[in-house]
């Protein structure tokens, strides 16, 4: 079975105030000590099993911020130590402003050929106000230089529903990204994490974000602006130019395998789901001591009730949605009618639509998924 | 020892202290003192055996123990320690208990001083004769001032504090004193021990085994296995098949006596038969007159208890039968409600009392309920001529039947330091009180008399009052008839849809404002749906009150990649399990602590 395999690199210039992702820019100067967990930790696995790659996606933090040499290490150590004669994608995250021809050429050398750019907005005054390193200038230079390095396949983050932010603001950015030849756009709504920075502003008073329907229109405008310049939604917050979807992320809503390696790294391996240590020296400190750097207890087994809701949920969040006959063949029988009773309901309350290949959800559908998978889940 | 003697050596006392200030510990500390149970038998606060008791700081059930002391004159004395609820909806069970009692031990915080509580029972133990002793306690604290709280105890409550215990009941320091100031201090029982048998009931509880045990101090005479003996408020009469005393567990002996506090048990089956305040006697040669003090105890506070799932009718009628036994005060009947289905009726002393039920039947019972909107006994007069009574708001006949409705009043003596008078005249007015007098106790207390409406009492009185003068001031009241009152039902309208169980009955000049807060307390409370909720009270046909809870436009998950997956789930998981708590009334979940939600009304 293949296997994809997820890399973190927690480390960062400064946190963005909305972040509530692992990373940590005060241990910048731990890298080397990270990196030899790190492939330690590869290579440790190793013994347990070997694993047939399929793709690698290598995020964070800021991965472009380390030294390239950290990141071919680690890729060597995994072509060293897997079967990875067909990894059909390689991709890695970059920030505007740590990008460098230099880096950009090492990074091709390595194989990968995806790059992810973490842009949120092309408005300069909203990036400050979310705490952003770059600028919109930056971010510019950085495609400009990918482009002349005959890079293929861009991805472009854009995150909407930031403070003081219209509609119009939305449009706008996306139509500056489509002047620019990029193939992907990950197109997603800003969400206050507990903790951040930007959620104690809200909390405050201090922040005037959109308002609920509001939100939904640069949504609903949003689908349609990208559609317009190409990018064809394949996920809830996923669009991509014809065959630039993203293959490492459709793992993920097809519940196929993947093992995480670094910080807080997720896996799904042989119906586990389970994460290494989000604490910095705890998890260098059980790699050290020849350890798995993940709670054992904390283990969770997906049996075949759950496989089977996560199998919809996750489905229906793509476009494509719920193919009858894949599901049939994956877990060797029909749909139970309890399903499809709910199926109907759904139907009834215009959240889910059929289709050639079974169901999916509609757009209102997708506003309220959360409604749609409480329903579903038994 | 002859007959006589023996109530020399008796000391009948109760412990009075505001919540915290060492009570129960003084208590534990005085059981370990007399040697009946060793430091290490000792469980914690032996005294507070309810788990509700310990959360809520407050004794529900009272309990006697009887302790050996011999004292520094080398003899020995038997010293009854009787234990108090305080609250005003069980103030006649405290006036009863300390009824049975000589004295009361007065326990004041060494740092905070005398406070509400402290004052309130004070009071309550002056009017019953009571000697005071006063004990200052936690002397351990660093913040510990004894010589100004001791100027406090002589200012405010009169009492003479020279050589007064200073203890540690925490630390075990100085409870030698405490007993020997009780031995000095309190006076022996009085009472004719040659005089027909006179008996006063200051508890009763229902035992699977035994039967109901009922709490007795012997006022006059002895009682006796065999004995035949009479409740002089029903006229009952019952054979006695054991008496002894609480040493903390049952002890038998031979007979009770003359001044002495203990239990017998006479076969019978229901607390109803043995009620607190009642004078036990002999069917022959029996006393003429009973004690002082007895009221028979009525409930003033009704509401609907439903089962949250319709299978579980049968589990909860259990558990009130089982309650009931042992609760003289708490009666229900069947009842049902078209939002809520079967259900009972029940019937408190007040909403304490109300709320104590409803936490043991979730608790000790583990029992899913719903409970509607507590109200009173509403008295209908119609136009045919018959009169009749209204528990339940649903059955309040068509308005063309009416001819005129009464509601049940109450005088209530307010009793409060000087300084809250303004506050508490106040609040009254907010609750439709007519102001009948005002009486000075000391310079520095007086008892305010009002004419209350019970519907405007039992919400949030009691605790509005608290709240308004510090905790200082104390509440009694008594049922004084039935007034003729202009009187509404308030509905409530989810979705368009009458939910019975939220109608109330109340003034026509409080439908606005208590629609409007029920209005809005909904509106809190019921989640987003699919659709508009709109939530409206109504008087008739009128609507007095609208909020509306806005459809769900968004909810979804942006991001869902690795990470967010088992987070997700959880989320799903806990939205579900939340949702099952709800109940559904047409095609909207209204969560069961809407239901209470609307009950309680803040005083701003």
């Amino acid at each position: 079975m293949k296997t994809s395999i997820y890399i973190h690199i927690p480390f960062c210039t400064s946190k963005c105030k909305y972040c509530d992702f692992a990373s940590f820019p005060s241990k910048i100067d731990k890298q080397f000590e990270y990196f030899e967990a790190l492939k330690k930790e590869i290579i440790n696995f190793k013994k347990k099993k070997n694993l047939d790659v399929y793709t690698i996606y290598i995020g964070g933090g800021t991965p472009s911020l380390v030294n390239p040499k950290y990141i071919e290490e680690v890729l060597t150590q995994i072509k060293k130590s897997f079967s990875c004669d067909n990894i059909k994608e390689i991709s890695i995250e970059m920030n505007p402003n740590t990008v460098t021809r230099d880096k950009i050429q090492k990074y091709k050398k390595m194989g990968i050929n995806r790059f992810s750019l973490g842009l949120q907005t092309t408005n300069d005054k909203f990036l400050k106000k979310i705490g952003r390193v770059h600028t919109y200038a930056e971010f510019l230079e950085s495609v400009r230089l990918l482009k002349s390095e005959k890079v293929y396949n861009i991805n472009v983050d854009l995150i909407y529903n930031l403070p003081n932010q219209k509609k119009e603001d939305v449009l706008v950015d996306i139509q500056r990204l489509a002047k620019l030849d990029i193939q992907h756009i990950s197109f997603y709504s800003l969400t206050l994490m507990e903790g951040t920075p930007l959620y104690e502003e809200n909390l405050k008073g201090e922040l005037q974000f959109p308002d609920e329907d509001e939100e939904r229109e640069m949504y609903h405008c949003g689908i349609e602006e990208l559609a317009k310049f190409g990018y064809n939604q394949y996920e809830i917050s996923n669009f991509a130019k014809e065959n630039f979807e993203c293959l490492h992320n459709m793992v993920y809503w097809e519940t196929k395998p993947y093992i995480g390696f670094g910080l807080g790294a997720y896996s799904y391996f042989e119906n586990n789901r389970f994460n290494n240590y989000d604490d910095f020296e705890k998890y260098i400190g059980s790699i050290q001591n020849d350890k798995v750097p993940c709670d054992i207890l904390k283990i969770e087994t997906i049996d075949y009730k759950e496989q089977v809701f996560e199998y919809l949920m996750l489905n229906l969040r793509m476009n494509s949605g719920l193919n009858v006959k894949k599901y049939e063949e994956r877990f060797n029988e029909k749909i139970s009618a309890g399903y499809l009773e709910i199926f109907d309901e759904l139907i009834n309350e215009k959240l889910l639509c059929k289709t050639n290949e079974g169901y999916k959800l509609t757009l209102k559908g997708i506003d309220l998924s959360n409604y749609v998978f409480e329903k579903i889940m038994l | 020892m002859s007959k006589e003697n023996k109530q020399k050596w008796i000391r009948n006392f109760s412990i009075i202290a505001h919540i915290d200030h060492g009570k129960s510990t003084l208590a534990d500390r005085l059981i370990e003192k007399t040697g009946l149970l060793t430091q290490r038998e000792m469980k914690e606060q032996v005294l507070d055996n309810m788990d509700l008791e310990r959360e809520r700081g407050i004794t529900i059930k009272l309990q006697t123990i009887r302790l050996v002391y011999k004292a520094k004159d080398g003899n020995e004395y038997i010293l009854n320690l009787i234990d108090t609820p305080g609250h005003v909806d069980f103030t006649y069970e405290v006036s009863r208990s300390l009824a049975a009692c000589e004295g009361a031990i007065l326990i004041v915080d060494a740092a905070q001083g005398i406070e509400a509580q402290t004052l309130a029972n004070t009071y309550l133990a002056l009017d019953q004769n009571l000697e005071l002793m006063p004990v200052i306690n936690k002397i351990d604290l660093p913040s510990a001032r004894p010589d100004e709280i001791k100027l406090e105890i002589e200012d405010v409550i009169g009492l003479d504090t020279e050589g007064i215990p200073l203890i540690s009941a925490k630390n075990g320091t100085n409870i030698e004193d405490v007993l020997e100031a009780v031995v000095e201090n309190i006076p022996e029982p009085t009472g004719d021990v040659d005089a027909p048998f006179k008996a006063l009931i200051f508890d009763s509880y229902y035992d699977t085994y035994r039967g109901v045990i009922v709490d007795v101090r012997v006022v006059d005479g002895s009682v006796k296995v065999g004995d035949k003996i009479k409740m002089m408020a029903s006229g009952r009469e019952f054979e006695v098949t054991e008496v002894g005393f609480f040493a903390p567990g049952m002890v038998s002996t031979k007979e009770l006596s003359t001044g002495e506090v203990g239990y017998l048990t006479a076969s019978m089956k229901d607390v109803r038969d043995a009620k607190v305040g009642d004078t036990i006697t002999t069917v022959k040669n029996g006393a003429t007159e009973p004690l002082d003090g007895y009221k028979e105890v009525n409930s003033m506070v009704y509401c609907g208890i439903y089962p949250a799932e319709g299978e579980d009718y049968n589990n909860v009628r259990d558990a009130l039968e089982k309650l009931q036994v042992n609760d003289a005060a708490f009666i229900f009947e069947p009842e049902t409600s078209v939002a809520l289905g079967f259900g009972f009726r029940c019937g408190f002393l007040g909403l304490l009392h109300l709320e104590i039920i409803q936490e043991r039947l979730e608790r000790e019972f583990d029992l899913d309920i719903i409970t509607t909107a507590p109200g009173v006994i509403y008295k209908i007069m119609k136009t045919d001529g018959t009169m009749m009574e209204l528990q339940n708001p649903s059955n309040l006949p068509p308005v063309q039947e009416i001819e005129y409705m009464e509601e049940p009043m109450v005088e209530a003596s307010i009793m409060s330091p000087t300084d809250y008078v303004g506050q508490i005249m106040d609040l009254c007015q907010n609750k439709r009180a007519v102001f009948k007098n005002m009486e000075y106790m000391e310079e520095t207390r007086v008892i305010l008399h009002y004419e209350i409406p019970l519907n405007e009492v039992i919400y949030d009185f009691f605790d509005a009052l608290k709240s308004k003068t510090k905790g200082y001031a104390s509440l009694d009241y008594e049922l004084k008839g039935y007034k003729q009152s202009k009187l509404v039902k308030l509905d409530v309208l989810i979705n368009k849809e009458l939910v019975d169980a939220f109608s109330i009955i109340v003034h026509e000049e409080k439908a606005y404002e208590r629609g409007r807060m029920i209005a809005e307390r909904l509106k809190e409370v019921i989640p987003r749906h699919m659709f508009a909720v709109p939530i409206q009270a109504s008087v008739g046909t009128k609507v007095v009150a609208r909020e509306t809870v806005r459809a769900l436009r968004k909810d979804v998950l942006a991001k869902c990649y690795g990470g967010d997956i088992s987070r997700k789930k959880k989320l799903l998981q806990k939205q579900k399990e939340g949702k099952k708590r709800m109940r559904q009334v047409g095609s909207v979940n209204v969560p069961q602590e809407a239901f209470l939600a609307v009950l309680k009304f803040d005083e701003k």
